[in-house]
């Protein structure tokens, strides 16, 4: 397989090849899905350099160990998210001096991408997305985004929403069922998405 | 949390499972139901579907983080080799543990120095052979990416296998005085397959029993090399004479059932496996070579 094919490769497909050394494969991945992900730990962390370890640290991880990807259980990007996410959070729950919340408002925010395919994918996905969240009830959405981009635990927000635990699981589960339920009909995501 | 959680107790976590809203200890407790329970399994993999789908946006990754990443790839391959298995493990996305927490640091650095070692072998070599059985049993049996659709990356080692000319260069190999013979075998010892290797890394799959599997079906031939399991390639759904390449210290071959294209990693047990032997003085491979005649 060679670069031009791996620009048209699946994820599936660029996960064996990186299984098989080639480090072009790992580049496309990092291509497609470097973004995302450096967005996601710079907002959880609003520390550039630290998100750009957590980075470094999730592809390198993807190299090391490609058969930890399973592609019949999720799509590369959730996955590569959900390590990002993790480790992010690792890291705020072990350093609670990283997290700096109240500077959280894009103090340091990611570069824009040049990539404009992937860009107007993702935009218009993320125009999507924002429309499904928009939509949810709005404890739903704040115990979401507190969770997920705020790194809490569901007993941390608790407090900050001054909820029982209990709603707050509730009401975090079924946000995301209201989510997924509406990309869905929407016909966004991924095939696992729609299984 | 100590307690065993109930089905009930833990989907009510499942959500917050998915976004890593968990103390350690809940969290320590949903994966163990998430062992054991695939509705659970299912459900956890659409909510992080949906959270991926939140960091949708339009971010550009710095150049200089994959410039490091690939400094740091210069002389370090990725180990194929794959852990024990690990099947008691919530069977998730991130059967590490938990949803996107890597290892330790100290794990890649010991499989990067055993895979420095076994690299740095040449030829095939014998390497605690019996060991190596129950190892090949194990560690082909591990989670792993499974890749269906893409089978251009597996390679199909009966492709340019051409009969006459493929049964010359076995009777040839078998008669090399530095030939290895392995014979792959079930554990009740129905299964049969016969390989040879060369010194060179050449080797030949002879003659085996293997039943013809259905046309979605497809057997798949492992070399255990050092501690990796590498897929050597894929030998249709009724094998024939084939040849393979395995270069390095390799202890081992297997060979699995797996889907039409081929797995980069099996979850299945091997049908047979067979140690690799090293070559004994020039008078014995005759012995293989009457036994491997092609059929």
């Amino acid at each position: 397989m060679q670069m031009d094919d791996l620009r048209e490769a699946s994820d599936a497909a660029l996960v064996v090849a990186i299984g098989r050394w080639r480090e072009d494969a790992l580049a496309e991945a990092y291509r497609r899905h470097a973004g995302a992900a450096y967005g996601l730990a710079c907002r959880l962390l609003n520390d550039k350099s630290v998100a750009e370890e957590v980075l470094q640290e999730v592809f390198l991880r993807l190299w090391n160990r490609p058969e930890r990807f399973d592609a019949e259980r999720g799509s590369l990007r959730s996955y590569l998210l959900a390590q990002t996410h993790g480790r992010s959070v690792d890291l705020l729950r072990s350093d609670t001096s990283r997290r700096r919340r109240e500077e959280r408002d894009a103090r340091e925010s990611p570069a824009i991408s040049d990539d404009i395919e992937r860009e107007v994918i993702d935009l218009t996905v993320a125009e999507q997305v924002k429309e499904v969240v928009a939509a949810l009830p709005r404890d739903e959405r704040q115990a979401v985004e507190l969770a997920y981009f705020g790194g809490h635990t569901y007993r941390q927000v608790a407090v900050l929403l001054g909820a029982p635990e209990g709603t707050v699981k509730s009401r975090i589960r079924s946000g995301l069922k209201r989510m997924r339920q509406d990309l869905v009909e929407m016909g966004v995501g991924e095939p696992w998405l729609t299984s | 949390m100590a307690h065993e959680l109930t089905h009930d107790e833990a989907t009510e976590l499942l959500g917050v499972y998915a976004l890593d809203a968990l103390d350690a200890d809940e969290r320590e407790a949903v994966e163990r139901h998430l062992a054991d329970c695939g509705l659970c399994r299912i459900e956890v993999l659409e909510h992080v579907e949906v959270a991926g789908l939140l960091s949708t946006g339009v971010f550009g990754a710095p150049a200089s983080v994959w410039d490091r990443i690939s400094g740091e790839l210069q002389g370090t391959p990725p180990p194929l080799d794959l852990a024990p298995m690990q099947a008691a493990r919530p069977s998730l996305a991130h059967p590490s543990g938990g949803l996107g927490r890597p290892p330790a640091g100290d794990e890649l650095a010991e499989r990067r120095a055993g895979r420095a070692e076994g690299r740095r072998g040449a030829g095939v070599r014998i390497a605690a052979a019996v060991a190596a059985v129950s190892v090949a049993a194990a560690v082909i049996g591990v989670l792993g990416v499974k890749v269906a659709e893409d089978s251009r990356r597996i390679d199909d080692i009966a492709i340019g296998a051409h009969g006459d000319e493929l049964r010359r260069t076995i009777d040839a190999a078998k008669a090399d005085p530095e030939v290895v013979k392995v014979a792959l075998r079930s554990p009740d010892g129905a299964l049969v397959a016969d390989a040879l290797m060369l010194p060179d890394g050449r080797g030949y799959l002879a003659q085996d029993n293997l039943p013809t599997l259905g046309p979605d079906r497809n057997y798949q031939l492992w070399a255990v090399v050092g501690g990796d399991r590498i897929s050597v390639g894929l030998l249709g759904s009724d094998p024939q004479q084939s040849s393979f390449v395995a270069t390095g210290p390799v202890v081992a071959l297997a060979i699995t059932e797996e889907e039409a294209g081929g797995v980069v990693t099996s979850s299945q047990q091997p049908l047979v496996v067979g140690t690799v032997r090293q070559a004994e003085p020039a008078a014995r491979p005759l012995q293989v070579v009457d036994r491997l005649a092609p059929g």
